[in-house]
Order: structure tokens, then sequence, then C-alpha cells
């Protein structure tokens, strides 16, 4: 009681500066174990039960994506996924909108994972599970590729790469996709003319022989009865069983990366955006994780060098973030930023500063290595509050066979990460004769100041295609 | 068809969330929501200050100085971010024309630490601030502009719709990021002056959300934020919004991707009679292949790619904003005109919404509430939201009900009252800037290869169809999915 006392008395003198507070008891995560089942048609549906409110979503999600475009051809699949929800089963695309939006239901068809994998997603209220997931299991089994549907559709399609052509983000993406990948699936955008020799034959032929439960998992979260939830499936879907042939794709393997400068020339630019590329391992690499702890400190972070160094020093940004591209392949270490157009010659010296410091006589130190360490420890429960972002984190195990503790054994695997591991991983794994620069700015101001880096410069279209 | 008919339901149930709520003598609201479903607590702050209280020649202020308050104070000088990314947190803030909100999710055990931090800036960052941090972040605000406003495609276009929209004597005429000039005009005396005006207990509102016990919350807000002196906050008065005396349109010729219209409308504040209205008659209106926008400009005129509708709600007034972006071979004057008409039968002639569109509406009004309740970040936010707007912070269902409530006669109504007053219409015409094209060629199939594949993929085709044929006769069903592709 004294004590108690003595503590309320101690609080309403509290001086500041004071110390920072010790931390409360910890609390246990408590991840729902997910289910698996089996269709008739070998499809294995994974169930996680979430009943905090009247939600749930359905993903089919098909290992199947861009790299099933024959050459000439890109955009096809794309194109078949996003028209799966354009009619079916004799019902039009907006006799489909009309009776989900009365059910508060939603079915999206889109591709995604950077070209590997398509997904067909239903979602909604609870008490319209089932009707529901009769629409989405048309969608599925029974689409019907209309002629009109297609030509607005694929209007849609030419306008968002005219968009995307316009916005310097976006080319920055487009052109670094085919540095780092070139012709290889990934790094291909189709081009208007791609999309206009698209005709709905293709599209029929591509879903016949492509769309099927083989290479196809089922992944459902929230307010569901597993059970009951089985039966339903199972009488929709469990006999969907057509021959498809499970086309076998090509490894996503990058570029030999060269250090080279690509640019590209958006006159009028207010902001000059960058974005590098080195190509690394994976995560089932065992030096991946204490790569990634390192990376955290150099570049992931709001507080991580790059960023402090070009925002909160500088203020030549916004923000600059460096991140891992994780896929089937090998990973990508990527450092991005957009940066005030008449500042990108100084932003550019200290992003390679910053890289030449980390690799050179400024390693990441203990107490980098301990703070950062703890901030992935610590975030990661919090990353799994919803039921989706669990479904991502199975998702990723699966695509890129990730082991079956991922999860649970994510904590051990930071936390035995030390200063040299972390050190060694990234030097080892960075280096600036292995990393390419995709800069996007206005020419008229910018040209001149690319030679900071002392690296070739080669210059790109808004698709990414060298110029000469 | 079974999945044509409506799912018939009950107007929903109860949607209450469990909470305690107090204030401190200081003046602070202080509103405690446990939700033990996952390890992590959320502090939530609400400064009632906002850029509709900023003062002219100071546009952008507000958000200034949200980023000043991440630059450190007296315990932990330099950089508010430092401690809290060490144990994980996920946190930001935000500022719009009404208030600023800051917030951090951290695991439960760092609640100490969250809630030490804020009371720390709240009552104390003048202490660790100076003209070096102020002139960073007006660089770093500034850069914030470029990327959302400047180096995207009609990116200016928020900011011509709400200085036509509203006069300029009203507090929501200037944009939240304010101007170039006016942000790197700011002193550090305005920003010592702001603090001490608007940065008090008594004009902020806290909530603590998550996996967290409520008796070691109170002492711990007890302990951080009591001694935190009550400020003198000025009587605000704002100004009616003037209505338009006639259209307004704005032509921008620029370097953007297709021609695009941006239109605006004055309409009923945030929870006002009508505010829901307006929202139910978006479904209708403008949400999804089904809407009546979409319809008629995409599908059936073909003049338009996309078309969208909604009502932006504020504190104050909200402004119901159309957009639509043209087709090659159609301007922005084609899609305007078609908005008119479209608006025009719908409130008043052959496009009238039906009984079951309207139900629709409700709805989906319904999901989107739960998929409010899905985060203690959400949560919290909306919580903060409804104690400053009702002084309860468990509003849920009386902020539904606003939906669920309306006949369709109300919604006609309001949108009647609505669209039949002026409105501002920003019209973007493309002036290209010739970009130069790659050397290589593109990959296109020519009419031989075309042959080719098509006759390979038909071959294909039939022996997959053979096999499907016979798998189904070894199953003994008649086989109803095979299709013959023409």
């Amino acid at each position: 009681m004294i004590a108690f006392l003595t503590l309320m008395l101690a609080a309403s003198a509290l001086d500041r500066p004071a110390p920072l507070p010790k931390p409360l008891k910890a609390r246990k995560m408590k991840l729902p174990a997910p289910q698996s089942f089996t269709l008739s048609n070998g499809l294995e549906v994974i169930i996680a039960t979430n009943n905090e409110v009247p939600l749930w979503e359905a993903r089919l999600v098909l290992q199947l994506g861009e790299f099933a475009d024959p050459a000439g051809q890109e955009g096809r699949v794309h194109a078949m996924i996003n028209m799966l929800d354009e009619g079916a089963n004799g019902k039009s695309a907006t006799e489909m909108a009309v009776a989900l939006k009365g059910l508060a239901g939603a079915v999206h068809t889109y591709t995604t994972g950077g070209g590997n994998i398509s997904v067909i997603e239903a979602s909604g209220i609870k008490r319209n599970l089932d009707p529901i997931l009769d629409i989405w299991a048309d969608v599925i089994t029974k689409p019907t590729f209309g002629k009109a549907d297609w030509e607005r559709i694929r209007g849609q399609q030419i306008e968002e790469l005219k968009q995307k052509a316009n916005n310097p983000n976006d080319i920055a993406r487009v052109a670094w996709g085919q540095v780092v990948y070139g012709d290889n699936y990934i790094g291909r955008n189709p081009t208007e003319n791609n999309l206009k020799a698209i005709t709905t034959t293709d599209l029929k032929l591509s879903y016949a022989q492509l769309v099927g439960p083989q290479k196809a998992k089922l992944y459902v979260g929230g307010d569901v009865n597993a059970k009951e939830l089985v039966k339903m499936l199972e009488a929709k879907i469990g006999k969907w069983a057509p021959e498809s042939e499970v086309v076998k794709k090509p490894e996503a393997i990058p570029k030999t990366l060269t250090p080279t400068l690509y640019f590209v020339d958006k006159p009028g630019a207010a902001q000059t955006v960058i974005r590098t590329a080195t190509v690394i391992k994976g995560r089932n690499n065992e030096a991946y994780y204490p790569f990634a702890v390192a990376n955290q400190a150099f570049g992931r972070s709001f507080t991580a060098r790059v960023n402090m160094n070009l925002r909160e020093d500088k203020g030549y940004t916004y923000g600059a973030r460096c991140f891992i591209l994780n896929s089937e392949g090998p990973s990508i270490h990527v450092c991005s930023t957009a940066v005030q157009t008449a500042v990108t010659g100084e932003s550019l010296t200290e992003l390679k500063k910053e890289f030449e410091w980390v690799l050179g006589d400024k390693p990441i130190t203990d107490e980098e290595t301990e703070n950062f360490s703890d901030s992935m420890v610590y975030s990661w429960p919090g990353r799994f509050e919803t039921t989706g972002r669990l479904l991502d984190e199975y998702v990723d195990m699966w695509i890129e066979g990730l082991p079956k503790d991922h999860v649970s054994g994510y904590t051990a695997r930071i936390r035995k990460v030390n200063t040299k591991q972390a050190n060694e991983a990234f030097r080892s794994w960075i280096d600036l004769n292995k990393t390419s620069w995709v800069v996007v700015g206005d020419k008229s101001v910018v040209g001149e100041s690319l030679s900071v880096l002392g690296l070739p410069v080669v210059e790109l279209d808004t698709n990414g295609k060298p110029l000469k | 068809m079974t999945w044509l008919l409506f799912g018939a339901h009950a107007l929903a149930a109860d949607l209450t969330i469990p909470y305690e709520k107090y204030e401190l003598p200081n003046g602070l609201d202080v509103v405690l929501v446990e939700d033990h479903s996952t390890p992590i607590v959320h502090v939530n702050v609400w400064y009632h200050v906002g850029a509709r209280d900023e003062e002219e020649g100071l546009t952008g202020f507000a958000h200034l100085f949200e980023h000043l308050m991440f630059n450190g104070s007296p315990s932990q000088p330099g950089e508010y971010f430092a401690p809290l990314e060490k144990v994980g947190a996920a946190l930001n803030g935000t500022t719009n024309s009404d208030r600023t909100n800051y917030y951090e999710t951290v695991p439960s055990e760092f609640l100490p630490l969250a809630l030490f931090l804020e009371s720390d800036r709240m009552g104390w960052l003048l202490d660790d601030l100076n003209a070096d941090k102020l002139a960073n972040q007006q660089d770093v605000v500034r850069n914030e502009r470029r990327q959302r406003y400047e180096n995207v495609p009609y990116g200016g276009w928020w900011v011509n719709i709400f200085e036509n929209v509203y006069d300029k004597d009203y507090p929501y005429h200037h944009p939240t990021i304010g101007s170039h000039e006016d942000v790197a005009g700011a002193k550090i005396e305005d920003v010592k002056a702001f603090f001490t005006k608007w940065y008090v207990p008594n004009n902020a509102s806290l909530v603590i959300a998550g996996d967290f016990d409520s008796k070691e919350a109170k002492k711990l807000v007890k302990e951080y934020f009591s001694n935190i002196k009550k400020g003198d906050l000025p009587e605000r008065v704002y100004p009616d919004v003037k209505p338009l005396e006639a259209d307004k349109k704005v032509i921008r010729e620029e370097d953007v991707p297709q021609p695009k219209i941006f239109m605006g409308w004055q309409s009923p504040a945030l929870y006002a009679q009508g505010d829901a209205e307006l929202d139910l008659f978006s479904s209708v209106l403008g949400a999804g292949t089904d809407s009546r926008l979409y319809q008629e400009l995409v599908l059936n005129q073909k003049i338009a790619s996309d078309v969208s509708a909604a009502q932006w709600s504020g504190g104050l007034a909200s402004t119901y904003m159309i957009n639509a972006s043209a087709l090659p071979g159609h301007t922005t004057e084609e899609l305007e005109a078609a908005v008119l008409k479209v608006l025009n039968d719908t409130i008043e002639g052959e496009l009238k919404p039906t009984n079951a569109e309207l139900e629709a509406a409700r709805a989906q009004a319904e999901k989107s509430f739960y998929q409010s309740m899905t985060t203690i970040t959400q949560k919290a936010d909306r919580m903060n939201g409804y104690n400053r707007a009702f002084g309860k912070p468990d509003s849920w269902q009386r902020d539904l009900d606003r939906y669920l409530n309306p006949s369709p006669e109300e919604v006609l109504a309001q949108a009647k009252e609505t669209f039949g007053a002026h409105h501002v219409t920003v019209h973007f015409k493309v002036k290209p800037i010739e970009q130069p094209k790659g050397a290589e060629p593109e990959i296109v199939e020519t009419e031989k290869e075309k042959k080719k594949r098509l006759k390979a993929e038909k071959k294909a085709e039939k022996k997959r169809l053979k096999l499907e044929k016979k798998k189904a006769q070894a199953d003994g069903e008649a086989d109803a999915t095979v299709e013959v592709v023409k």
C-alpha cells in the first residue's frame, strides 16, 4: 500500500526530461492454426478462422501469370484473368455486379506477385457466404469472354498503359523491370499493339488450356465454419477438374546487372525518381536473415541510414527506403526514392556514399544490430492482426517454398543474427559493381548531374527500351 | 437463379464496442478500448486543430507542425521515431482540414513507452525545438507536396477543386499541404505560438485500444499526462459556406495521358443531415459496373474509360466529387454534359434508383462498418472521431443508422438539393510532350506467326476436349461443361 502511494506521489512531480519507462510483462501471440482440407478434385483448401467481425475472404490462387504469355502476345494471361468476372454462366457483368452489391459481397480476379500468380477472390458478409460463393464458382468454371466486354476492358487497359507511361513513378518501375529481368516474363509489359492483337478466341483458348485446380490452392480466412464451408466448396467446385496444362514457368532469373545508370527523360518532372537493383539470394538461403537485419539498419526503416541522410538530414526527399523484393527466384535488393529535381546529383552522391560507407569503413554497428533486430522481432506479431495479412504470408510460403515454421520461427532466426554475420552477409551480397541504377527525371535539368556516379549512362524510353 | 435474389436480412444487429471514458482535470479526454485478440496496443491522439485554423500567409502550417512533432522531445531528443521503431512500432500522423492525429501500435508490453512519449511531446515539445529542425522539415514537406501533387498526372486537381468550390475566406479554400511560399516562409516564432495555442490537453483526446489492462493504463495516463497544463483555448467561429453563384470552369492544358474532368459540388458536412444520404446515392450513381455513370458513360455511350463519384465529408462542410477520363476521340465537354444528364435522369428522370438498389447500398454500408472494426488502428481512430463529434466514442450503431434509416425519397431529395446548385469543373486537356521511342522493334506477331500459333492452339484444344470427353465417359457423367471454341 505504501509503495503504491509513493509511486503516485512521485508521478505527480514527474520532471522532463525523464528516462524512458520500462516495459510491462510481455503477452503471447496466439495465431489461429490453419486447417487444411482437400476437395475431390485434389484442390487443397487452407482455412484460418477469425470470428471478430462477420466478414470472410476466399482466394483461389493459381500458379499462372504473365510468364505463360507467348512472345508477341504480352498481356494475354492478364487479360484472360481480368475478364473472368466480366460475365459468367449466362449472366452479364452488370447483372453480377447488381447481385454482388445486394449481397454485400465482391468478386475480383487479378494477376499479381510480379507475374507469378493469378487470384480469383471472393469476399463479403458472413450471412451471404453461400450465394456469393455461387457467383465466384461461376466465374471460375463458366466465364463468358463476351466480345463487347473485351472491347471495353481492352480499352481500359490501353488507357492504363498511357497512364503508366506518363507517371514518373510507374515509368521507373517499368524501366527497372526491363533492366533487371529483360524479356524474362517479369520484365515484359504489353503495348497497345499487343493488346489490340488479342481476341476473345485467344482468351477462351488460354482459359481452357491454363486454368484448373492443378497447381492451385484455395485460401480462406474470416468468420467461417470450416466443416460447413468445405461442404459448400465441394458442392460448388469439387467436381471442377478440366484437363488443363500446367505451364512450366521459366525461372525468374534476373540478368547479370552491370554498374550502369539507366535514364528515362520525363520533361517537366518535379522530382527525379531513383531505383537501384542488386541481385541477392532468397529467403531459403542461410545468410538471408543476417542480410535482412543489416538492411533494416541500412535502408529499410525510417531511422535507417539512408532515410535519415536523404530526408531528415538533407531534406532532399519525402522518403528513401531500401527493401528486398522476394520471389521464387533470387531476391532483389532495391533502394527507392523520389527527390527534388534540383538536388538530383546530390541525392545520387549521398546514396552512393551510404553504400560505400556500409561496405567500407562504417559497417553496421552492434547498437544498430540490436536496435533493428528488436524492431523486426517486435513488429512481427502485429503484422498478422488481420486474416488477410496472414493469408498473404501463407501464399508467399507456398510460392517461395518457405519452411513450415516461417511464421513461428521468425523471431528465433532474427535473434540468432550477430553483427559479424550481418556485415558479412551484406558485404558478400551487395557490390556496387553489380548494381544498376534507374533514374527518371527531366533531362534538361538533371542531364549533366547524372555523371556524378561515374557510371556509363544508357537512355531508355518510357517502355524501358534503349533509345540507341 | 438463387444468386439474383438479395439475401434477406434484418436491419443490422447491435454494433457496439465496450469502452471506458473519463476526463483528466486538465481537460484531456481519455478513452480505453480493450481488445485482446492480438498482443498489441494502439495509442491514438487527436489534436482538434487542422488546416482550417491556419492564419493567412501560413497555409500548410498545421501539417508542417505535425512533422515537427516527430523531430524529438526532451526525453528523446533528435528523433521521435527511434525509440518506437526499436520496439517494432507502426507509427505515423495525419493532418487534414479539421484535425491532426498521431498514433503508434506497439507490442502490449511497450504501452508505458508509447504513452510517455506522447505526453512528452504534448507537454514539452518546445524544449527540444530549434530553427534547424524547422528548416529541415520545411524541405521535407515541400518534397511531400511535389510527390503527391506535382510529380503525378493531374496532380493539382485537388487544389483546383477546393480553391474554386470555396471562396477565399472559407477555411477549406486552401489545401492542407499549403503553398511552397507559405511553408518556406514559416518562422520559429510561428511554430512556438501555434504549439502554445493549440497543443494543449483540453484540445486533445487520447484513445488506447488493444491488448492492455485498463487499471494499468489509467495509472500510466495519470502519471504522464496529469501535470501538463491546461491551455487558454480561443473561441472558434467558422463562417458559413457561401453558395456558388455560377458554375465555374477551370481549364488546364498539360502533358496528361487522357483528357479528364474533375467536378465538385458543395454538400452537407460529416454526420449532418444529408451526408449519409449522398453516400447511399453514390452507390447507385457511381460505384461499380452497375452504377448509372458507368453504365451510361463507359458501357452505353463508350465515351469514358473510367468514372467515379463520391461524397468527401469534412467536419464543417463536404464536397461531392465526380471524375471521368475520356476515351480517344472524346472531349472533356462531352464528358461533363453526359455526367450532368445522368445526374438529372437519376434524380428526376428515367434512371431513378429502385428500392432494391438502396437496400444494396445499405448492405454495402454495413459491410464497410465491419471492415473498419478489423484492426485496432481503425477502431481507435473512428472512436476518437465519434468522441469528438458526439461526445460518445461508441457511436457505431448511431453512425450506421444514418445509412439504414433514410427512405428513397429522402435520398433523392438530398441529391436534388445538392446537384441543383452550381458546381465547379476542372478540365484537363492533353498537351503532349514528345517522348523519344526506343530503337528496338516491338515484339508483335506477324500474320504468318499468328496463323501458325492459332492452328497449334486449336489442335491442342481439340486434343484437350478429347481427353475431357474420355474422362467424362469414364466417370459415367454427361459432360455439360465442354464448350466448343469458335
